[in-house]
């Protein structure tokens, strides 16, 4: 599977030790600090990068003694403007999923101290054993069923959790289970399909369309003109000709094709 | 008479970057380079086809960003200023090496290159979106949008959200290319569930998917890969062929990889003490790469230290080969194809524009030997485009495409994944409380309210962008990610505070517009 190349990302062979040194020997140390705990993170045990980090770290030290934190050179901003923390917590109940993959998905919830209370209240004695819960339903048209719980702890948080399958429409919600069963949703997830994870039926009697192709030059926004279909055409007596290709498959010569 | 065809889809991107409050700013060379390396040489390559006339056809997205910086008058001068810096150390270098033929010879050339950029950059006044928008005029290139900040449809929630993603980009699209769009490139291949139909509500014909996009969709598409298949709104999903792609792509099987090709790492912006190099480097020391890169790849696993110096005559004979040797592979392919189809095959090649010339330094050179053998020493593949392939074969199989994306894995697990997951709890309540301030405004609102409402949706659109879970992700550059995540949220979170209040500080807004000023023409109404 191919990615991207994405131009922003400069890999980083540039964090090397040899590019520590260099900048600690050209008097940045905060710079050369910087790519040690780099390498160190990737490379905790490595005692020269340790030591040059240590190093690094005294000179800063050092160079913060003898002087104020310098000024900036220029009028401009230090860092990003309008800079703020994220705030902990939005003080409302939700709950969403992301599908990551067919085999995984991605959930994150809040819910508030008021509504854990009057949930609670509701269950009556139950009320304080009651859990918070994650729970999947399968949400295929007006049809619901349970798939799975998942335990929560606390009030608000992201997890990672296993799809139940690929394939699947699902549906989330955040709520209290008691003792004895009893499920109070308290939010719900918008509804998704998780990814299918190989290739669909081998049914290829597909469906055909014609949609009137744009017109050429200087167009404004035209819509899209389905002209005719889906119409499935009659079985073929011997089944549809397909392409056999298959990438990869078929190995061609490796010369230099100059034709 | 070809007997199939080949679609050669170019995307270009980067994320919005633009910060007028600092007189140097690092990552404003990412455009800077991409300028240098990609799009003017690519514009070189384009219009050397149109004088020798060869004939070709080439889609290229440009995303809304990127297209936004191009025709920015504040990034056109410091572009201008950086390719003069280029000039200067060209000048200091063929001094520096004037006793060594070899790097002389380099400095030489690197002097040469980027005396004719300039020349190109002036002779089109600084404007590369004109010079584009005459290429697609003169039917060379078909130009398509990209998600309006590059926004990854499967994670964004709100479908207002996802709608103006599309909406802004083809207004964007109109606005530069005066017209319509007729495709889109999905930000990273991302498919979800309905976005079809948002694309067939803006009239766009078109978008592309990673492979088994449309291999897991529903039914199975009788064609294959190699056709195109109309959802059921009516839009055509054209999938990405396997093969032609990690021939350029892989990093183990892959062209770029070649030891006669220019080593991308080793840059003189690395090489060079400090006291040389610190006048064409960040004004604080910290080294960035130049674009003088003196040597080759060698071969794989060698140490920078121990690399080649580049020849680029060699390099270009391998180039040369490379796009002999990529024809002759797709006239195989095809004479396979065209025997089994119902109509002539067509194989969609896409990659990411920056990997030609900025990743893969030759890769506009491949190009330019590619387009001119296809037009030139066979007959079996011809060049063509979505829409002229869409007018040529108007019937097609109908087909639910599967949610999936080109990143690794084929899903979303680069951009859902413990280092960057958090953004999206906040991103989506932006999203929904945007929705809500645009339907309680939905039949206007005063000037000054109108124009807070629209400068929320701008920051709200920046905060989407997929760069910067990406960036995340990969590991570099992330504290500038996540500061740009962190304040286009407070910025947004602040117009909602005061939109709410009633009291609008005029100043302030004023200058996130100069500052934020991307989609100057957006209207807050389209998340209501």
């Amino acid at each position: 599977m191919n990615n991207s190349s994405r131009f922003h990302t400069h890999p980083a062979e540039h964090q090397t030790e040899e590019m520590a040194r260099r900048y600690f020997a050209e008097g940045l140390p905060d710079r050369a600090a910087e790519i040690c705990r780099q390498l160190l993170a990737l490379h905790p045990g490595d005692a020269g990068l340790r030591e040059l980090l240590l190093q690094a770290e005294a000179a800063i030290a050092t160079a913060r003694q003898g002087r104020l934190p310098p000024l900036p050179a220029t009028d401009e901003p230090h860092g990003m403007l309008d800079l703020e923390e994220l705030p902990e917590a939005y003080g409302i109940d939700e709950c969403e999923l992301i599908a990551r993959d067919p085999f995984h998905l991605f959930a994150y919830w809040e819910v508030t101290a008021a509504t854990l209370d009057a949930a609670r209240h509701q269950l009556g004695d139950e009320g304080a054993q009651a859990q918070l819960i994650l729970r999947l339903f399968l949400a295929s048209g007006a049809a619901t069923r349970e798939l799975r719980d998942l335990a929560l702890g606390e009030a608000r948080g992201r997890r990672y959790l296993p799809a139940p399958k690929p394939g699947t429409p699902v549906r989330g919600a955040v709520g209290l289970l008691s003792p004895s069963g009893l499920f109070i949703p308290l939010a719900h997830s918008h509804g998704l399909r998780i990814p299918p994870s190989e290739m669909a039926s081998p049914d290829l009697r597909a469906a055909w369309m014609e949609v009137a192709p744009a017109r050429t030059v200087g167009q404004e926004r035209e819509p899209v003109q389905i002209v005719r279909g889906p119409e499935r055409p009659q079985p073929p007596e011997r089944g549809p000709q397909l392409p056999r290709w298959r990438p990869g498959v078929i190995s061609y010569s490796s010369k230099s094709g100059n034709h | 008479m070809s007997r199939g065809y080949l679609a050669i889809v170019l995307h270009a991107h980067l994320p919005f970057v633009r910060h007028p409050e600092h007189r140097y700013f690092l990552e404003e060379n990412w455009l800077y380079e991409a300028i240098t390396a990609t799009y003017l040489p690519l514009l070189e390559v384009w219009q050397g086809l149109q004088r020798d006339r060869v004939p070709f056809q080439v889609t290229m997205s440009i995303s809304p960003p990127l297209c936004s910086m191009l025709q920015d008058d504040l990034l056109k001068q410091r572009y201008a200023a950086y390719l003069d810096r280029l000039l200067r150390l060209a000048a200091d270098e063929r001094r520096r090496t004037a006793g060594d033929p070899t790097f002389q010879r380099l400095a030489n050339y690197y002097g040469e290159r980027f005396s004719r950029l300039k020349t190109l950059y002036d002779r089109i006044s600084g404007d590369l979106i004109g010079a584009y928008r005459q290429l697609q005029f003169d039917g060379c290139l078909e130009l398509i949008t990209v998600g309006a900040t590059h926004g990854y449809l499967p994670v964004i929630r709100q479908p207002e959200a996802r709608r103006a993603q599309i909406e802004v980009a083809c207004e964007n699209y109109h606005r530069a290319f005066h017209r319509h769009p007729r495709g889109i490139w999905l930000p990273e291949c991302g498919f979800a569930e309905g976005a079809d139909e948002l694309l067939a509500d803006a009239g766009l014909r078109f978008f592309f998917m990673d492979a088994h996009g449309l291999l897991h969709g529903r039914p199975r598409p009788p064609l294959g890969l190699h056709a195109p298949a109309f959802t059921p709104s009516g839009v055509a999903a054209f999938a990405r062929d396997i093969e032609s792609s990690k021939q350029v792509w892989s990093a183990a099987e892959g062209y770029p990889g070649d030891g006669a090709y220019r080593d991308f790492y080793r840059d003189l912006g690395f090489d060079l003490p400090l006291a040389d190099i610190a006048p064409y480097i960040h004004p604080d020391g910290i080294r960035v790469h130049t674009g003088f890169k003196y040597f080759r790849v060698t071969g794989g696993g060698i140490d920078l230290a121990h690399k080649l110096p580049y020849d680029p005559d060699l390099a270009r004979q391998r180039a040369a080969d490379h796009a002999g040797n990529f024809l002759f592979n797709r006239e195989r392919q095809i004479e396979h194809l065209a025997g089994q189809m119902d109509r002539k095959p067509l194989v969609v090649s896409p990659y990411d524009a920056e990997l030609f010339g900025h990743w893969w330094f030759e890769g506009p050179q491949f190009l330019d030997f590619l387009l001119r053998k296809i037009a030139f020493d066979q007959t079996t593949v011809a060049l063509i485009t979505p829409s002229n392939y869409l007018a040529e074969y108007p019937t097609n199989a109908v087909v639910e495409p599967s949610p999936s994306s080109w990143g690794d894995g084929g899903y979303s697990s680069v951009w859902v994944d413990p280092s960057n997951d958090w953004i999206y709890r906040h991103v989506h309540r932006a999203e929904a409380r945007m929705h809500e301030l645009a339907a309680m405004h939905r039949n206007g609102a005063d000037p000054l309210r109108r124009r807070a409402l629209n400068q929320a949706g701008r920051e709200l659109l920046l905060a989407e962008s997929s760069d910067w879970a990406f960036i995340m992700k990969t590991g570099t550059s992330v504290r500038y990610a996540v500061d740009r995540v962190k304040a286009h949220l407070a910025r947004f979170r602040r117009l909602d505070r005061e939109l709410s209040a009633g009291w609008i500080d005029e100043g302030w807004l004023a200058d996130l517009e100069a500052r934020d000023n991307i989609f100057p023409e957006l209207d807050y109404r389209k998340w209501a």
